[in-house]
């Protein structure tokens, strides 16, 4: 068996980087700066035809894109496309970040994620995901411009991800030591033979490590509300969403591919880390005035309960943990979405008590406020409840009960942030002068989130079995690989 | 001709080094060089071990190390001489703009 070099299977990757390379060179000489968006949109609209419509393959041993990536990119360039839009509506008020490396950066961290979810081996997928950070970097330390502070929170998230990316060389070189190998296939191999399980698992801490900076669990999240605060609002749900929905998706195709006969250990490991994010993200959303930061611990607080899919140590709870990330992907573009608009028309919007009687100025906003506030806190006929859900039951179904409880116990805490945004929108009086206008920009984006989470929360089956599908065929690739 | 203990010795002292550096300094541009330093360790623990153990991976990841760590300086120097235009410091412990 050769090397296979399928060019038509990297298509999509080829294709963003050229065309945001292309962005960089002629970004001087264009005067109206909108062409960029009307690029992106082409470019991701292709890109999601290339992912349907391309066979799978490999390229080479480190690349290969299967069922589950494919499926997961797809979800990546809605998302991204749904974003593209939040921010083609932001940069029309805000006239200084509108240029064209603003969506090249994007695209470059867009090919960071792709790489990333279909990466066979940890070189390529740890690469890949310098490649989908850097340029994100940039794109909060763009926003100076407007706030001058937004610097600090760029240098705290360069210097936490560049303290985690050693973590995970280091992590690399345990696993290189007594592994002798990079490819999780083949560390899956010497695994299966139960040789040196003890210090494959303490190389994959490392790795932990590096990948829960930039999912921001607890003892590496001191960075996240800094960094969500200074960002551009768009770039803000760009983080809290598409960056951690391709971390946690790696991390679970790392297990189940590479790490799985440790899969146990690793559940016990993250048992701590995971219910000291739940509960330290809850509890700091109480006392935060301002709504990004108080969602960017809500943020914390969301990773903690998708890892409680990881915990349980069962293929089940493992696409759990990917659904969990999806609907909080969706519902981080509708609320984020939503702040675009406030800070388009009136940016001390954005501090929640000033958000009073919202509701008699605009009650439209503020039903989606609701609905996706709700959707948050995890309130029935939405998929934020539907989400939280099926992580408990199958962590109860896989004898962590406690955990279950546990987590139950912090996710009631949990609501409390998120009912007072909506207390002091509908039942606050104050005098509010704001005027507005709705963009089709802003209502495509935010009216596609809220209808699928109210769609997900009520008919969730396929969505899951989907991405249960996905998963299955490596569950079945493990057993054939002798 | 030293063993790949030694080598591997070296490089966690290295590593050591820039932690220390990187926990206890307030400079900016010395934590910088000490993510290098760190970066340095692992690149000779990865070299070391493709050389005693005759497989070509891992001085295949040390080129990619060596890329990675040269795009990191060039987007934290960026950082750091914009942080000294806007703010006027490039001390850790006077950039406070951001509390609870």
């Amino acid at each position: 068996m050769g090397i296979t070099l399928n060019f038509s299977v990297i298509l999509t990757e080829i294709i963003f980087i050229l065309v945001s390379s292309f962005i960089f060179l002629i970004d001087k000489f264009v005067k109206n700066k909108n062409y960029a968006f009307y690029i992106t949109l082409v470019t991701l609209i292709l890109a999601s035809y290339l992912i349907l419509f391309v066979p799978f393959g490999e390229f080479t041993y480190a690349y290969k894109a299967d069922f589950y990536s494919s499926t997961l990119k797809l979800f990546l360039v809605c998302g991204a496309l749904l974003i593209s839009l939040l921010s083609y509506n932001y940069l029309q008020y805000y006239i200084s970040l509108n240029s064209g490396e603003y969506y090249g950066f994007l695209l470059f961290s867009m090919v960071g994620a792709f790489l990333m979810l279909s990466g066979m081996d940890l070189v390529t997928i740890y690469l890949a995901m310098e490649l989908m950070s850097f340029p994100v970097y940039f794109l909060i330390a763009l926003n100076y411009a407007y706030n001058r502070p937004s610097l600090e929170g760029a240098l705290k998230y360069f210097i936490v991800g560049s303290l985690g990316s050693v973590f995970i060389l280091l992590g690399l070189g345990i696993i290189y030591y007594f592994a002798g190998t990079f490819v999780l296939q083949e560390i899956y191999q010497v695994l299966a033979q139960n040789l040196y399980l003890k210090e494959l698992l303490i190389g994959f801490i490392f790795i932990l490590v590096g990948f829960s900076i930039k999912l921001s669990l607890v003892p590496f999240h001191m960075w996240a509300p800094d960094a969500y605060e200074s960002a551009p609002v768009p770039i803000t749900s760009f983080i809290a969403g598409i960056v951690k929905f391709a971390v946690i998706a790696t991390l679970v195709k790392i297990i189940l591919l590479g790490f799985n006969p440790l899969k146990l250990e690793i559940g016990e490991v993250l048992i701590p880390i995971i219910l000291a994010s739940i509960l330290i993200g809850n509890i700091m959303a109480i006392k935060q005035d301002n709504i990004i930061r108080m969602l960017a611990y809500s943020s914390i607080a969301h990773a903690g309960y998708a890892g409680l899919g990881i915990i349980s140590a069962d293929y089940v709870g493992y696409s759990f943990t990917v659904f969990y990330m999806l609907v909080y992907l969706i519902m981080t573009i509708g609320i984020f979405g939503v702040l675009v608009f406030l800070a388009n028309f009136k940016k001390e919007l954005l501090y929640i008590p000033n958000m009073a009687a919202l509701s008699e100025r605009a009650p439209f906003v503020s039903l989606l406020i609701l609905i996706l506030m709700f959707s948050l806190a995890g309130i029935p006929p939405t998929a934020g409840f539907i989400a939280k859900f099926y992580v408990f039951m199958s962590l109860i179904k896989t004898k962590y009960v406690w955990v279950a409880l546990i987590a139950i116990l912090f996710a009631v805490i949990g609501a409390y942030p998120y009912l007072r945004v909506l207390k002091v929108v509908y039942m606050d009086k104050q005098k509010l002068e704001f005027n507005f206008k709705y963009d089709f920009t802003f209502l495509i984006p935010v009216c596609i989130a809220v209808l699928l989470v109210i769609i997900i929360g009520i008919y969730p089956k396929p969505w899951t079995d989907m991405i249960y599908k996905t998963m299955y065929f490596y569950i079945s690739s493990l057993f054939y690989s002798f | 001709m030293p063993t790949l203990e030694q080598y591997v010795i070296l490089s966690i002292i290295l590593l050591l080094i820039g932690l220390f550096g990187f926990i206890s300094r307030r400079n900016l541009i010395v934590i910088l060089i000490s993510i290098e330093i760190m970066l340095n360790g692992l690149i000779i623990l990865f070299a070391a071990l493709s050389h005693f153990t005759k497989d070509i991976s891992g001085y295949i990841i040390v080129f990619f190390i060596i890329a990675m760590a040269a795009a990191e300086a060039a987007i934290g120097l960026s950082l750091v001489v914009l942080i000294y235009k806007r703010l006027k410091t490039v001390y850790s412990d006077e950039i406070t703009n951001f509390k609870g």
